[in-house]
């Protein structure tokens, strides 16, 4: 009942994604300035951090696949 | 009648007609009714599984709570990414198992696993329990959405009779496969009414997004960043985000629509791309924040919002063409039925199989708990619609409570796909413990330290309780484990 390869290299990408969620990082970006894209700093890296959950977890799921096919 | 109670009528008429024909012509067995024969291909799972999971919430809830409270909402879209990651790893597993094992409900999964029948039916009766309170969100929500859209024509209560038996029909026809291809066209009107939306909203008031979130921040400088207006902190946004990452997967209607996958790599495609429409969300908020700066210019529409949920229909019908007023609440009923109808049905899952057939009635065949299940289906419903009815909520404090319970699943799940160490008497005793501590905060004043949420709090009472109790008790019999780990194909044979 453990991990794959492949998926012990996916997790790896996941803790980045829950990473961006968590302090420090949260702290951090906890600002209104700057305006990015008419949105507050905060709003804006929430967003940003969204859509490049989907772009680590195709990448996660394009080398779980490689990986574990061998 | 108005131009916008007539667009979600027609609306109610198609979804409605779309529900009963796609379950014509299939034999009612149990795996058909509940799973959909386990035959959902990536598109069709998608969108069941988006539109389960947006529900009344996303489209009255979050704009409610961005007006009156502030960026503690951006919890939202942080937990659904925490979600879907984890179901990269947890998803294929409780398919893969699903159907090695002919499960169609997650106490099913519980219960075999630990080897405690009355395991399956503990959980099952909380999962009904906190399944009521995000069911009755659906019944609110759905209730608000045609009486305001229809400029109060139509009291929120007929509203809700009408839309729930209309709902209730094609559940009871067709079961998951009517659910899924409602949510298909629920998934598109809902969609393109939260873009638009988003789009819509800062244009029509202030000409834009900056100048929006400048008039906001000049009434209401704390509005934006944590702790914001209503002062929750980084302490609030971090535990709730992850009480409701971590519980979301433990949803009964979510694993149901897990188990009806047609394979393991359509659940792990969809874990990539469903945070794509997590993005939906923003606008949403967007709306929200519109909402709060034109309440502190405009006393006359502050005047007008008398419930924070109520805030963009509000503005939607006072200030938009009825057409387009229309559309969008035709997109906010197709959120509130498409996931009303998956809770329906798993509660009754829940109740037919594994409390009645497992619990008490061990010779029943699965035929009756088809016709069981079905009977249920009324039944359940209407219950929601007398909370609702009797005990009208806001929406997030009904979303809360329902995940609060249904986290503490967690242990019993995650631990029972990778761990042999946990015993029956220490899931049980975890999961007793974790819902004492939530009701102890909810029902009896106890404060959680730090700000945390007391769900999370209760998660954390809840995996001590299972490491302390585990390995005092009898652990789980090695020939069951073995037969899991077959199942999930990881024993030490094949050196994973």
């Amino acid at each position: 009942m453990q991990l794959s390869r492949g998926e012990r290299w996916a997790i790896v990408l996941y803790a980045i994604v829950v990473a961006g969620f968590m302090p420090p990082v949260i702290v951090w970006a906890n600002r209104v300035e700057p305006f990015v894209a008419g949105l507050p700093f905060f709003f804006f890296w929430i967003g940003l951090m969204t859509l490049l959950t989907s772009v680590l977890m195709t990448l996660a799921f394009v080398i779980q696949e490689r990986v574990d096919r061998r | 009648m108005t131009v916008a109670l007539v667009v979600i009528s027609v609306w109610l008429v198609v979804t409605t007609a779309v529900g009963i024909l796609a379950g014509r012509h299939r034999a009612l067995s149990v795996e058909e009714y509940f799973v959909a024969g386990r035959s959902f291909g990536l598109v069709l799972f998608y969108v069941t599984a988006a539109a389960e999971i947006y529900s009344a919430f996303a489209f009255l809830g979050l704009a409610g709570w961005a007006a009156t409270k502030g960026a503690s909402i951006l919890y939202a879209p942080a937990y659904g990414a925490i979600a879907y990651g984890l179901y990269f790893f947890i998803g294929p597993r409780i398919n893969r198992i699903g159907r090695a094992m002919g499960y169609v409900s997650q106490p099913d999964f519980l219960a075999d696993r630990y080897g405690s029948r009355w395991l399956g039916v503990a959980v099952a009766v909380v999962g009904v329990v906190f399944t009521l309170p995000y069911l009755q969100l659906q019944v609110m929500g759905t209730g608000m959405i045609v009486h305001l859209a229809s400029g109060g024509a139509v009291s929120w209560q007929g509203a809700v009779l009408v839309s729930f038996v209309a709902a209730v029909v094609f559940v009871y026809v067709s079961g998951l496969r009517g659910i899924a291809w409602t949510s298909l066209l629920q998934a598109i009107v809902m969609l393109g009414g939260m873009f638009a939306l988003g789009v819509l909203f800062p244009a029509r008031y202030y000409g834009g997004l900056r100048p929006m979130f400048e008039a906001l921040l000049a009434l209401e400088p704390d509005h934006l960043t944590l702790p914001d207006s209503s002062g929750l902190g980084i302490g609030w946004y971090v535990s709730t985000a992850l009480l409701s990452g971590l519980g979301f997967w433990m949803w009964p209607h979510i694993v149901m629509a897990t188990y009806g996958a047609k394979s393991e790599r359509v659940v792990r495609r969809n874990a990539t791309l469903l945070p794509l429409f997590q993005l939906a969300l923003l606008p949403v908020i967007l709306v929200g924040f519109t909402c709060a700066a034109r309440a502190g210019t405009d006393p006359a529409f502050a005047a007008r919002v008398t419930n924070p949920d109520h805030a963009m229909l509000v503005a939607l019908v006072d200030d938009f063409p009825p057409i387009v007023a229309g559309l969008i609440g035709a997109g906010g009923l197709a959120a509130a039925l498409s996931t009303a109808t998956a809770l329906i049905l798993s509660s009754a899952t829940l109740l037919a199989r594994n409390v009645v057939q497992q619990g008490f009635r061990r010779g029943m065949d699965d035929a009756a708990v088809v016709r069981l299940g079905r009977l249920l289906v009324p039944g359940l419903t209407a219950a929601a619609v007398v909370l609702a009815f009797a005990a009208p909520s806001l929406l997030v404090n009904l979303l809360l409570v329902g995940y609060s319970g249904i986290t503490q699943f967690f242990p019993a799940v995650v631990l029972g796909l990778f761990a042999r160490w946990p015993s029956p008497a220490g899931i049980g005793a975890g999961l007793f413990a974790g819902i004492a501590t939530v009701v102890a905060c909810q029902l009896g004043g106890v404060r959680p330290p730090a700000g945390l949420h007391p769900g999370f709090l209760g998660l954390l009472v809840n995996l001590a309780a299972v490491a302390v109790v585990s390995p005092l008790s009898r652990s789980v019999d090695p020939a069951r484990l073995a037969r899991f780990e077959r199942a999930l194909g990881t024993d030490s044979a094949n050196g994973a």
